[in-house]
C-alpha cells in the first residue's frame, strides 16, 4: 500500500520540479532585468557622499526641494484622479445603458487611444493647447478670450494630458462593474416608491463602487510613476518624483539622492498596490 | 457575468449623451489632428493646416538620424518581444492550473514588470550600467523591454491556454509522438493565434517604450521613441509629426492584427 501512495506522489513532486523548472527562465529575466538593479538602487541608496553607509541620502528627501516634489506629485495624481472620476463616471454610466452592440462600439473607441503611443498623444496635447494651438484660437474667435491663455507647460497642461492617458484605466472596470449591476434592482427601488434619482444614489451608486474604487485606485498608483507626460507637458515646472529622479541622476555625480528618490517611489507604489489589494479582497467577503 | 440590465438599451437623456459624446471626443481627437498635421505644409504645427505637403515624411525618409532609430527601433522590438515571447510561454505552460501560495507568489513575481514605474526600471538599470562599464547598451535595452513585455505574454497565454484541449496532447502521445514533437506539431498550430497576439503586443510595448531607451542608450543607438521624446522636449522638429503619423499606423496596424488573432476573453 505503501507503494500505491508512493508513485503519484512522486509524480506530483516530478511534475512540480519540471513545473518549476520552465518557470526558470522568465524568473531569470524578471531577476536580472528588476530586480537585481532594484536592489543595486537599493544599496547606492545607502551610501553617503563620502562613500560609506549612511542614511544621508533618505535624510535628504525631507528637505524643502524634494518634499515639495513629493508634495507635486501628490497633488497632481489627487487632481487627474478627481477629473477622471467626473469625467469617466458619466461616460460609463452612459454606455452602460447602450445596446450591447453600441457599447462595445463605445468601448473600442475608448481603447483606441490607449493603443496610440503614448508620445504622439502627447505630442498631440503640445499641438492643441500650445499660444496659437486650436484651443486658444477658437476661444479668441468666439471672444471668451481676448490674450492666449497658458495652457501648456504647465500643471494644467499635465493634468489634461494625463487624464487623457488614464481614463481608459478607470473606464474598464468600472464599465465591466455597471454593466453586471441587475436593472431590476432600480426598478425596484423606483416601483417602492423611490424618485429616480434617489434610486440612483441609494441603490445604483453603492453598488458600482467597487469598480469605481478599484479603478480611482489604479488611476492614483499610475500617477505617481509617471514621467514622460509631466516631463513634456510640464515644461520643467512640474517636478514630480519620477521626473526629479531623472534629473538627480544627471545633476550629481553619485547615485545616492536619486537611489533614495527612486526607492521611496517605489515603497510608496508597492504600499499602495498592497493597499488596493487588501481593499478589493474585504470588498469580495463583504458582498458575499 | 450576467447582464440582466444591458440587453436591452435604456434610455439616457439628451445632457447625459452630449458630455459623454465630449469625453469620446476628448480621448479619440488629439491622435487624429496629429495625422492631420503631419500633412501640413507650415512648419508652425497649427491646426487647420493651411497648405498641405508631404515635406515632413521626405525629410524623414532622408535622414539617418530618424531612419537608424526607427532600424533600432525595429531590431530591439524583434529581440525583446521573441525573448518574452518563449520565455513566458514555456511559464504559462508551467504554471497552467497550478494552485496555491506558492504558484501565486510565482505569477506575481512575473507580473511585477507591470507595477513597478518604468522610471524606476530605467534608472535602476542605468545605475547596473555606470558601474559595469558594458559595452553592449542595447543589450540591456532589449533585456530590459523583454521583462516588460513579459506579463502581457503571461497573461495572453494563460489565458489560452485555460481553452485548450489537452486531450489532444495525450492522443498525439499514446500515437507515439515523443514530448518535443508533440508540443511543436499539435500544441503550437494550435495555439498560433495568441502566440502572434501575444509576441505583436510585447512589440508594441517595446516600440513605443522611451524611458528605459533614454536613461540608458544615446546617440546612434537611440531608440524611435527616445528621439521622438528628446526632440518633443528640446527643439519640436516638424519631423516629428510624420514620425507621430508612422507609429500611429504601425501600433494600429499591430493591435488590429493582434485583435484579431487573440481568442475574445472574458474581461
Amino acid at each position: 500500500m505503501s507503494v500505491a501512495i508512493a508513485v503519484p506522489m512522486r509524480r506530483a513532486i516530478g511534475q512540480n520540479l519540471s513545473a518549476f523548472f520552465m518557470c526558470s527562465p522568465a524568473l531569470i529575466l524578471v531577476m536580472v532585468a528588476l530586480v537585481a538593479p532594484l536592489c543595486l538602487m537599493f544599496a547606492l541608496s545607502l551610501v553617503g557622499q563620502d562613500g560609506g553607509l549612511s542614511t544621508e541620502n533618505y535624510a535628504r528627501l525631507f528637505e524643502p526641494l524634494y518634499a515639495r516634489s513629493a508634495w507635486v506629485t501628490f497633488k497632481l495624481a489627487t487632481t487627474v484622479t478627481l477629473c477622471c472620476a467626473l469625467a469617466g463616471y458619466p461616460l460609463c454610466y452612459f454606455m452602460s445603458r447602450l445596446s450591447l452592440r453600441a457599447a462595445s462600439v463605445a468601448l473600442l473607441l475608448v481603447l483606441l487611444p490607449f493603443w496610440t503611443s503614448l508620445l504622439v498623444r502627447t505630442y498631440a496635447w503640445l499641438v492643441l493647447l500650445q499660444r496659437r494651438g486650436i484651443v486658444n484660437e477658437s476661444l479668441q474667435a468666439i471672444g471668451a478670450i481676448d490674450e492666449p491663455l497658458r495652457l501648456v507647460h504647465n500643471f494644467f497642461g499635465t493634468t489634461v494630458g494625463m487624464v487623457h492617458v488614464l481614463l481608459p484605466f478607470l473606464v474598464l472596470p468600472l464599465y465591466s462593474n455597471m454593466r453586471a449591476i441587475p436593472g431590476h434592482y432600480v426598478n425596484a427601488a423606483m416601483s417602492l416608491g423611490a424618485s429616480p434619482r434617489r434610486a440612483f444614489w441609494q441603490v445604483f451608486f453603492p453598488l458600482s463602487f467597487p469598480g469605481l474604487t478599484a479603478g480611482l485606485a489604479l488611476v492614483f498608483i499610475m500617477s505617481l510613476g509617471f514621467f514622460v507626460t509631466p516631463a513634456l507637458l510640464g515644461g520643467g515646472k512640474v517636478s514630480t518624483w519620477p521626473v526629479r529622479v531623472e534629473s538627480a541622476l544627471a545633476i550629481y555625480p553619485h547615485a545616492g539622492a536619486a537611489a533614495a528618490l527612486g526607492i521611496g517611489l517605489l515603497i510608496a507604489t508597492l504600499a499602495l498596490v498592497g493597499v488596493m489589494r487588501m481593499a478589493q479582497r474585504s470588498f469580495t467577503n463583504r458582498s458575499t | 457575468m450576467h447582464a440582466y440590465s444591458s440587453d436591452k438599451a435604456a434610455a439616457n437623456s439628451p445632457w447625459l449623451t452630449v458630455f459623454a459624446c465630449a469625453v469620446l471626443g476628448f480621448l479619440m481627437l488629439p491622435s487624429l489632428i496629429v495625422v492631420v498635421i503631419s500633412f501640413s505644409a507650415d512648419r508652425y504645427m497649427t491646426f487647420p493646416p493651411q497648405d498641405w505637403s508631404l515635406r515632413w515624411y521626405r525629410e524623414f525618409l532622408s535622414s539617418p538620424q530618424w531612419l537608424a532609430a526607427l532600424g533600432v527601433s525595429l531590431k530591439v522590438g524583434a529581440a525583446s518581444s521573441t525573448i518574452a515571447l518563449i520565455v513566458g510561454t514555456l511559464a504559462s505552460f508551467a504554471l497552467h492550473r497550478k494552485e496555491g501560495a506558492m504558484w501565486g507568489a510565482l505569477r506575481g513575481v512575473l507580473l511585477a514588470p507591470a507595477i513597478v514605474p518604468v522610471v524606476l526600471i530605467a534608472a535602476a538599470t542605468f545605475m547596473l550600467f555606470a558601474r559595469t562599464h558594458h559595452d553592449n547598451r542595447l543589450l540591456l535595452v532589449v533585456i530590459a523591454h523583454a521583462a516588460l513585455a513579459l506579463p502581457f505574454v503571461t497573461i495572453t497565454m494563460s489565458a489560452a491556454l485555460q481553452t485548450y484541449d489537452f486531450n489532444l496532447d495525450r492522443a498525439a502521445r499514446s500515437l507515439g509522438a515523443g514530448p518535443l514533437r508533440c508540443f511543436f506539431t499539435v500544441t503550437l498550430p494550435q495555439l498560433k493565434g495568441s502566440l502572434a497576439a501575444s509576441a505583436l503586443f510585447g512589440f508594441l510595448t517595446s516600440f513605443d517604450e522611451a524611458v528605459i531607451a533614454l536613461f540608458v542608450t544615446s546617440g546612434s543607438s537611440a531608440t524611435l521613441a527616445q528621439r521622438m521624446f528628446e526632440s518633443l522636449r528640446d527643439d519640436l522638429d516638424p519631423v516629428i509629426a510624420a514620425v507621430a503619423t508612422l507609429m500611429i499606423a504601425i501600433t494600429s496596424t499591430v493591435f488590429i492584427v493582434g485583435r484579431f488573432l487573440a481568442p475574445a476573453k472574458a474581461d
